[in-house]
């Protein structure tokens, strides 16, 4: 048994889609602007349809101005049932279901494309998109690598396209809130951040291989990434718990807990890193079952861990985010907040003004965007500068050493093995699209 | 007595035992600290070591931890003399075990506190030889969670830790220690030969420990093997080919930690990277030979080239032997890359190509170049953008030339390649990324490409004269425009 997949026939699957990409495109008499007008509805394809991406169909389905054009998906049980949900959401004749993205990059009615594939396709599909004039909300992780980072950010800027990062809750007023709390000074100045989440990576015990379900491509799964025999729990849902498809349940929230420092104090790039912990032993998951990871930024340090700290209102919150400063420290999780002033605890404190805008919500924001060309809450360059510090303690985590990091050069001072986990060389046939930034480097 | 008939006896006590290191040098106790009721260890000139001791006790330790071990020592006690061998003591001189020394003095002690016991906690069975001034032998074998005395070539008592309530959790390493004889003044303890085999600097042992079924025992073996490094490769890569998931998982992760103790600027990788390249020459199993090259693709050095490039060419190790050579680098890397991208294997090319794609600017040009003109279309989409991240001006006129390839997606890849060379180029050299803009606005498949390009000129900073603008203009008004609005978005 060939646990790697039939190769033969994927080949034979891949020349077919050559035959027709683009093809379709050139064919299509009606060349839709890659703009939406005012009154048209924003057609929306979504990639990957499991946990999250369900989630996706629903948040836009419920959108007046939205019309779910296409859902794609390597795994067609979940396809078809995607395909069903969207037909009762929105009775639309015209919804169809793809096992290939690239057929729904293809079409030119299009406008836009929801990602919420494992971390190791959020980057091709991203950029493919961008090329293809579509607009972008794909999910956290932002994606694997430095190299992948710089890819997307450097492919919208070429494009001009809109981009959001799934990190909800940035939407929220909770989070709002905090940022105009800290922005105002009360606390003084920030010294030190702690941000942390309880509970990491299970080991996922140790599977036998199998073959493949005959209603997944588990080689268009792997895509980009090292191919490995199949087994159920390196696929859907836990593939978080593995280095090659994502960074543990670490990588994945940070994204949502470290957005709320990062938009409040305009963080830059960390100068050292320096992580701990240890690996599951119960299973054949590799990612972090606990981490701590020390940063020192300019002027701040900033501390990971998966234990709650000993720090005043951190109680017993699984997740959160402190920001300690000369004159108090606040404590911030997904939907509240507990103020340390003069030895007074406080929730909110109202001379304080309300200062930004609230959000018509994460997705609106985005579906806002797309018509009006504007910035989105969680655009890519800011989704990159906050997801660059987690990539990085990836490495110093699996290299059990800390690092020392030159952002000028978008490289590790003196360390070769570290910076050469920047970036990944993708599974034939695929190939990363380098960013200027790492193309031009020496190898 | 004469000094021939002592170093027949000391070759008798302690025939030739190539694994034991000598523990005490028989000279003085470098390697070792007194503490507690200091009363004083002395050599003595035949290499004994004599302590006479007080009723409060003291220690002598060794300054080194050790984990599983076999101890030997001979042990000659007073009359009323007490001592003890302390093992895995956290701290010099303290530990939860104590194999006990002891002469058979009244009040008269029991199976768990007489020679031989674990103190307290396991009694032997059989009693021991206990007769005082003559000369003793003893082991101690410490495996993992199980320890085994042997007092004159009689194992008299043994245990898992596991299984005796008042040692479980207690500590796997830590220091060894001699109790100096604490049943009074004038009671004395000698010892002498005192030496180790520490079973963790031995790749053999580790291995055994790697595959316990207990996690605790299995990430202590993986702390051992990361310090042994290079030494563990062959064994590691035994315990990943027995094919398991438990093997294959334990295999990786103590790689990781080999991988991550060699070292900041690769210098310590030169011994490890060595080991590995030897064993992609054996016949490892397919996995095992890929799980050895994602570990060169880390400390790979150019030496390793030749070996790693004989792999291109299996199926399954295309991707990782490309991989491995891409982050090593350097000429012979680019050099076997670029062979593999022109040779006859599809799967190697694309592979190789991918490698190539991620390397410094110029990489393997030639051969990119060449895979243009290849019959798969899937090679030549693959080659055009990898000359699209790391071509230079030129190999502009090849990436412009597959604009017009048969295939579609060929020509999309192109469109895109084309777009980051520009990028590159609009710098260093403007008028050839203002003609690469100009030729992706005239040779765009659709609509949607020509747009594509136009936005990307403007956003590089193109103005309306430019080459790309007033093409776009000549070819279709409402492009340029629709670019004009994308163009904006911030």
């Amino acid at each position: 048994m060939n646990l790697y997949g039939p190769a033969p026939m994927r080949r034979r699957e891949f020349l077919q889609w050559l035959g027709t990409a683009a093809g379709a495109a050139a064919l299509a008499g009606r060349a839709r602007a890659q703009t939406v007008s005012p009154n048209d509805k924003i057609n929306v394809a979504h990639i990957g349809v499991g946990g999250m991406g369900s989630g996706h169909l629903g948040w836009f389905a419920a959108m007046p101005d939205v019309n779910i054009a296409a859902i794609c998906d390597v795994d067609s049980t979940r396809l078809d049932a995607a395909v069903a949900t969207a037909k009762t959401l929105q009775p639309n004749p015209d919804v169809r279901g793809y096992r290939d993205f690239r057929h729904v990059l293809d079409r030119d009615d299009i406008d836009v494309v929801t990602c919420a594939t494992p971390d190791h396709w959020h980057t091709l599909i991203t950029t493919m998109a961008f090329e293809a004039g579509k607009d972008v909300y794909s999910e956290k992780p932002l994606c694997r690598t430095v190299a992948e980072s710089h890819a997307m950010v450097e492919a919208r800027q070429r494009y001009g396209r809109v981009f959001q990062l799934g990190t909800q809750i940035h939407a929220e007023d909770n989070y709002h809130r905090a940022v105009e709390l800290v922005r105002s000074g009360i606390l003084g100045k920030i010294h030190t951040v702690r941000l942390w989440k309880t509970g990491g990576s299970p080991g996922l015990g140790f599977p036998a291989d199998e073959a493949p379900p005959p209603e997944l491509d588990w080689e268009m799964w792997q895509g980009p990434t090292v191919r490995r025999p199949y087994t159920p729990v390196r696929c859907h849902f836990t593939f978080r718990y593995f280095w090659d498809y994502s960074g543990g349940n670490w990588a994945d929230f940070w994204c949502h807990i470290a957005d709320i420092a990062f938009w409040a104090l305009d963080l830059g790039q960390p100068k050292r890193i320096h992580a701990r912990g240890a690996t599951p032993t119960d299973g054949i998951a590799d990612t972090p079952a606990t981490i701590d990871v020390d940063y020192e930024f300019d002027g701040l340090n900033l501390h990971w861990s998966t234990d709650i700290p000993d720090v005043p209102g951190a109680d017993d919150r699984g997740i959160g985010c402190q920001f300690e400063g000369s004159e108090g420290s606040m404590v911030v999780d997904y939907g509240s907040r507990a103020i340390f002033l003069g030895g007074e605890r406080l929730d909110d404190v109202p001379e304080v003004p309300q200062s930004i805008p609230r959000s018509p919500g994460h997705q609106r924001n985005f579906l806002d965007c797309v018509r009006s060309r504007g910035l989105t809450e969680s655009n890519l360059d800011y989704a990159h500068n906050m997801t660059l510090p987690m990539l990085l303690g990836c490495i110093s985590f699996r290299l059990q050493r800390p690092l020392e990091w030159d952002a000028a050069a978008q490289r590790f001072v003196g360390d070769a093995t570290a910076n050469r986990m920047l970036s990944t060389p993708y599974h034939q046939p695929w190939v990363l699209p380098q960013s200027t930034i790492f193309a031009g480097r020496e190898s | 007595m004469p000094l021939f008939l002592v170093l027949i006896g000391s070759l008798m006590a302690a025939p030739p035992e190539p694994d034991f290191e000598l523990l005490l040098n028989g000279r003085d106790l470098e390697g070792w600290t007194a503490g507690g009721d200091e009363t004083g260890w002395i050599v003595e000139e035949d290499g004994v070591l004599l302590t006479v001791g007080t009723v409060d006790g003291g220690w002598l330790s060794t300054d080194r931890e050790y984990a599983d071990f076999v101890l030997r020592l001979e042990y000659m006690l007073s009359e009323v003399g007490n001592s003890g061998v302390l093992i895995r003591g956290l701290a010099p001189g303290s530990a939860d075990i104590e194999v006990q020394l002891l002469a058979p003095w009244t009040p008269y002690r029991d199976d768990l506190h007489c020679t031989g016991s674990l103190y307290g906690h396991v009694a032997v069975d059989p009693r021991p030889d206990e007769t005082t001034g003559i000369w003793h032998s003893l082991e101690i074998t410490a495996i993992g969670k199980s320890l085994s005395v042997v007092v004159d070539g009689v194992e008299i008592c043994r245990a898992n830790t596991d299984e005796v309530p008042t040692l479980a959790g207690s500590a796997l390493s830590g220091h060894i220690a001699l109790q100096s004889s604490h049943s009074g003044p004038e009671e004395w303890v000698r010892f002498r030969n005192i030496r180790i085999r520490d079973l963790d600097a031995e790749p053999g042992h580790l291995a055994y420990q790697l595959r316990s079924d207990d996690p605790a025992i299995r990430r202590h073996a993986q702390e051992f093997s990361a310090r042994l490094g290079a030494a563990m490769v062959p064994d590691l890569l035994r315990l990943h080919a027995e094919g398991t998931p438990e093997s294959i998982s334990t295999a990786a992760d103590a790689l990781t930690y080999i991988v991550a103790g060699s070292g900041r600027d690769g210098s310590d990788a030169t011994a490890l990277s060595a080991a590995l390249a030897r064993e992609l020459a054996g016949t490892w199993p397919t996995p095992t030979r890929a799980f050895v090259l994602e570990a060169l693709a880390l400390v790979g050095s150019s030496a390793c080239v030749p070996g790693i490039a004989a792999c291109l060419d299996e199926p399954v190790l295309a991707h990782p032997a490309a991989s491995a050579l891409s982050r090593i680098g350097g000429p012979t890397a680019i050099e076997a890359l670029s062979a593999a991208v022109t040779g006859p294997d599809l799967e190697a090319a694309l592979a190789a190509v991918s490698g190539l794609s991620t390397m410094g600017s110029g990489s393997g040009l030639h051969a990119l170049a060449s895979a243009l003109g290849a019959a798969s279309p899937v090679l030549r989409a693959s080659a055009v953008t990898a000359l699209g991240s790391v071509g230079t001006e030129a190999t502009a006129p090849v990436i412009v030339a597959a604009l017009r390839d048969g295939n579609p997606a060929v020509r999309a890849a192109a469109h895109s390649a084309v777009l980051r060379l520009a990028t590159r180029l609009w710098e260093s050299d403007r008028s050839t990324a203002h003609l690469l803009l100009e030729r992706a606005v005239g040779a765009a498949d659709s609509r949607v490409a020509r747009v594509s390009a136009l936005v990307a000129a403007i956003r590089l900073g193109a103005d309306e004269a430019s080459p790309a603008l007033t093409l776009g203009r000549a070819r279709d008004v409402e492009a340029v425009e629709e670019a004009e609005r994308i163009a904006q978005t911030p």
